[in-house]
Parts: structure tokens; sequence; C-alpha cells
């Protein structure tokens, strides 16, 4: 009988689809939010849902939209990753990012927003570029301000 | 004793002129390198630059200069940096050979790139393997014109765009070829623009994309073999006519993508064997009519985020399925079409059927939600299936139906 249990237990956790980062395939890969094939390596993101499944976006700005509109719960988002634009096709967790608005960095919809892993980076990419640092929170917040005004830095 | 003062004054003047007018760059003439002649010329000077290879790249032209390529010059990018960089107005650049740009994973290096010019011309180049082929950014009444511009994209990594063109107005594209880029042609915040007679083929992703762009027009080019032809997306006010969008195959493919657009114009267009003809998604009063859709897999994929679109007086041939939809109703308006599916009659002989079409299959509802369906798409059970649902509609939207649809072809030009 406990083997019985155990066998069933395991079957469970090996039916149960893991909940990890799933490579984009670039040039394949559309966009769920946009429907634009995903082409440009630095700018990849994605969400893996709490079943493992997972939505891949072309750029930050699709990725904020998403979750924006999934805000209602029907779904739980496990992971949310982008790319760090020096590091191009790895995943990092996306709340932990740091996310540069330059207008010298077009980004793939029209709102440059550029993701680094971290603050360190992301201001020494600042130096170059210009423009201003936000970390996942003040990007979320600000989102909105972001789309209805263009970038003047 | 004046009037010789004054032949000497002119003659010295007339060869300063032509000095500064015309700078010949060739092997045996005065400057070896395009560069040495760009610095020393004066402002509205012509530079000649004669049959040869060169070897150069990183030319920043910050005059109004006449750039002429005689016979096609070779100009060598060395795999490093830019070959022409324009920032000034009214430059001319035709008749050159540019080839190996450098590519750049943080900078869009391009072949020739103006930066903040108005009034310049590009013109009857070829550009060979350049990360970027033309790149116009901030400028204004700039003319790019018959040039052939080939990549060598077999992945996305390696590729830019064969024309790219961010935040600029007054832009004519004509005549060009664009091969194996990325994208053919890519608009970015472009507006009152003009691309025409265009034919953009073998491109990983659109042939041509518009960006946030208004107020634009496309005609008479062609498509084929793309990625996906053409993509409008986030835009407004684009007239598209007289096109041929052609082989865009694959399992996300179409013809052309709409995307969150509004009041456009499509008509007199070619959709020849695509695997979507058009896809909607988000677009919003847009009039299609006069255009030909033959022998593709879908003709017409209209979600329904798509409102107010008028799809009359247009050639639906052999495609697979006509129309298809995620929507259970209609809010487009489908009227006076020729639909060679239609097996209606006319018993009053005024050319239009008397029952009208519904040109929305049951089963092809099937495979939007079931994709692997497609494999019993020729079986007699989904020949059943249709017919059952055109007696008694139960899942196709009702009302998406042509009550005029027309018993002959229309003759299109």
């Amino acid at each position: 009988m406990k083997t019985m249990i155990l066998f069933a237990g395991m079957l469970l956790v090996a039916s149960s689809c893991s909940v990890s980062p799933q490579p984009i395939q670039y040039g394949h890969d559309n966009c769920v939010q946009c429907a634009m094939t995903i082409m440009d390596h630095r700018y990849g993101t994605e969400v893996v849902t709490s079943t493992g499944k997972a939505y891949k976006f072309d750029s930050v700005e699709c990725l904020v939209e998403f979750l924006e509109e999934h805000k209602d719960g029907k779904e739980q988002f496990s992971l949310v990753l982008v790319t760090p634009f020096n590091q191009p096709q790895t995943l990092v967790d996306a709340r932990q990012g740091h996310y540069l608005r330059s207008k010298d960095l077009p980004s793939p919809m029209g709102m440059y927003l550029t993701a680094f892993k971290d603050e360190s980076t992301a201001l020494s990419f600042k130096e170059e570029f210009g423009g201003r640092v936000y970390c996942w929170e003040k990007l979320t917040e600000n989102f909105d301000v972001f789309r209805l005004k263009g970038i003047e830095n | 004793m004046i009037t010789s003062a004054w032949l000497f004054l002119f003659a010295i003047v007339s060869e300063q002129l032509q000095a500064s007018d015309t700078l010949n760059v060739g092997k045996a003439e005065r400057f070896t390198r395009i560069g040495d002649a760009v610095k020393a010329a004066f402002p509205g000077a012509v530079i000649r630059v004669l049959p040869g290879f060169y070897q150069e790249s990183n030319i920043i032209i910050d005059k109004k200069l006449h750039l002429l390529g005689v016979g096609f010059p070779v100009i060598d990018g060395n795999q490093k940096d830019e070959i022409f960089t324009v920032v000034a107005d009214s430059v001319r650049i035709s008749g050159f050979h540019l080839q190996n740009c450098g590519i750049s994973f943080v900078k869009d290096l391009a072949g020739i790139r103006v930066d903040q010019g108005a009034h310049c011309v590009i013109e009857n180049n070829r550009l060979f393997n350049t990360f970027f082929g033309i790149y116009l950014k901030n400028a204004r009444d700039c003319v790019i014109r018959d040039n052939y511009v080939e990549g060598l994209a077999k992945d996305e990594f390696s590729s830019g765009n064969a024309i790219h063109i961010w935040y600029s107005k007054n832009i004519t594209v004509e005549g060009n070829t664009c091969l194996q880029h990325r994208d053919g042609i890519y608009l970015e915040f472009v507006e009152f623009s003009t691309i025409r007679n265009n034919t953009s083929e073998k491109n990983l992703r659109y042939g041509l994309h518009f960006m946030f762009s208004n107020n634009d027009d496309y005609r008479w080019n062609v498509f084929r073999n793309n990625g996906a032809g053409v993509a409008v997306m986030f835009s407004k006010n684009i007239i598209m006519e007289d096109n041929l969008f052609e082989k865009n195959w694959g399992s996300n493919s179409y013809g052309l993508l709409l995307k969150d657009i509004t009041d456009g114009e499509i008509v007199r267009n070619r959709f020849h064997r695509n695997t979507i003809g058009i896809y909607g998604d988000g677009a919003n009063r847009l009039r299609m009519a006069h255009n030909e859709f033959m022998q593709n897999g879908w003709a017409l994929k209209i979600l329904g985020s798509c409102y107010d679109n008028q799809v009359t007086a247009n050639n639906f041939l052999d495609n697979t399925f006509d129309v298809i939809t995620n929507a259970t109703v209609n809010n487009n308006h489908y009227h006076g079409n020729f639909w060679s599916d239609y097996t209606g009659y006319d018993l009053d002989r005024d050319g239009v059927g008397d029952v009208p079409y519904k040109p929305v299959k049951l089963f092809s509802y099937v495979t939007s939600r079931v994709p692997q369906a497609i494999i019993i798409l020729r079986s007699p059970f989904v020949d059943l299936v249709n017919f059952a649902e055109k007696v008694m509609p139960s899942l196709t939207p009702q009302t998406l139906e042509d009550a005029a649809p027309l018993m002959k072809i229309i003759a299109l030009p």
C-alpha cells in the first residue's frame, strides 16, 4: 500500500509540469501580445505560469502590458523573465532587473526600455547612452506615463 | 589693361571653382581615398569616384556634396563600422557598390546612414552584406531610389533591416530591391511617406513593416517569400494599393498582418498563395475592395477585435478557407464579393446570388481551435459537417455572410 501511495505521488510529481524558463526561439516564436515574430535577441521576455506554460514576448513593453491585462489572478505567474541587453539570449528575473530608458536605445515596441540584470550594469550603460534607470516597481508604476508621453532625454 | 586684369581674376576664380566643383577620386587622381576628398571639398562640390576597390569606412559627410560613383566603384567596410554617415542636408549618394559593414550588438551600423539630414537622395547604389543597408534617422524630405540591398541573413542574430527609417517625415522609397535582411523596409514613427515600386523578397521577418507610423502609403510593391509579407502595426491612415503579396508560407505566416490599426484602404492588391492572406487583430474601419485572394490557406483571418471593416467587391478564388474568425458575433460588413466556393443560384438573373454566402465554414472554426485537425481536411466527414452547419448554423457567427454574392468573377484592372 505504502509503495502504491509513493508511486502515485511520484506519478503526480512527474506529471505536473516543471516550472522553468523556456528558451525563446528567435525568428520562430511569435510575441503573444503584439503577434510579431521575436527577432531581437537582446530584448526577448517571458512569463511562466505555475503550471509551466510559457508566454513569450519580443520586448519589455509587451511583457508589462500582458501582466497588466492578466491581473485578474486566473493564472499565477511563477516566473517573470527578461533578457539583459548585454547578455543576449539569457533570461533573468524581471523583478530584480533594472531598466534604462534612453532615447538612444530604441526597443522593439517604441518605448525605449532596455533591461539589465543589475543596477550597476544599467548605470554603466546610462553613462554611455544617457537616460534614466528604473527598478521593476518604478517601471510598472510609470508605464502608462511612458506610453502616453514621448521621450525627452 | 583693366580688361586683362579682370580676365586674370576671372581665370583664377574659375580655376578655383573648377577645383572645388568636381573632385576626382581614383588610383591616378589627386585623391586616392574618398574620405580625403570629402574633407577637402567645399560645400556643393561633386566627388567623382572612379572604378576601383576602396577599403574605407566611417566616411562622415558633413556638408552638401554629391558623391558620384562612376562604374560602380567598390567600397569595402572591412567588417568595421559604417561606410557613409551623412550629417548634412542636400547630400546625394549615387552609383556605389558598398559591402561588408561591421556588425554591432549595441549600434545599428549601416551601409549609408542619414542622421538628421533633409533633402538627401540615395540613388542607384548596390549594397551587399551591410548589417543595416540604408538607415534614416530624424530625416525629412529624402528620397531612397533604385537601390539594390542584399544581405546574408540566415539567422536573426546577424541581420538588420535593408531600409530602416526612424522618426522621419516625407520620405520617398521607390524602385528598391530588398533581399535577405530582417525586414525589407522598416518604418518606425514615419509620417507622410510613400513606398512604391519596391520588391522585397526572402527577408527573415517582414517584407515591409510599419510601426507607429501614420498617414503613409504603399503602392505597386511586390512582397514575395518573406517570413511574412507586410505588417502594419499601431498605425493610422495607411493606404495600401496595387501590391502583390505572394508565397508567404509558414505556420505563422501571412501576406498582410494588421495589428491595432484604424482607417486604411486596402484596394486592388493581389494575395496569392499565402498561408493567411490578411490577418486582422484590432483592425478597424478599413476598406478592402477590388482585391484578389487566390489559393491562400485562409484568405482572411479576422479576429473578434476587428470592427467596422468593409469587405466589398473582392474576388475569392480557390482558397482552402475564405474567412475564419474567433468571434461569435460579426462586426464587419461583407457585401458584393465573388466567392469561387459559392454554390447558390440566381433565378432573377441580376448577377447577384439569391441566397447569401457564408464564408466561414464550421471546419475552419474547428481548425482554429485544434490546428492538428487540418489533416482530415479532405475527408467526406468534413464536407458533411460543413453542410450541416450551413443548413443550421450553431457555432459560426450567423450574421457573417455576404448577402449579395456575385455570380461572375469581377474583372479587376
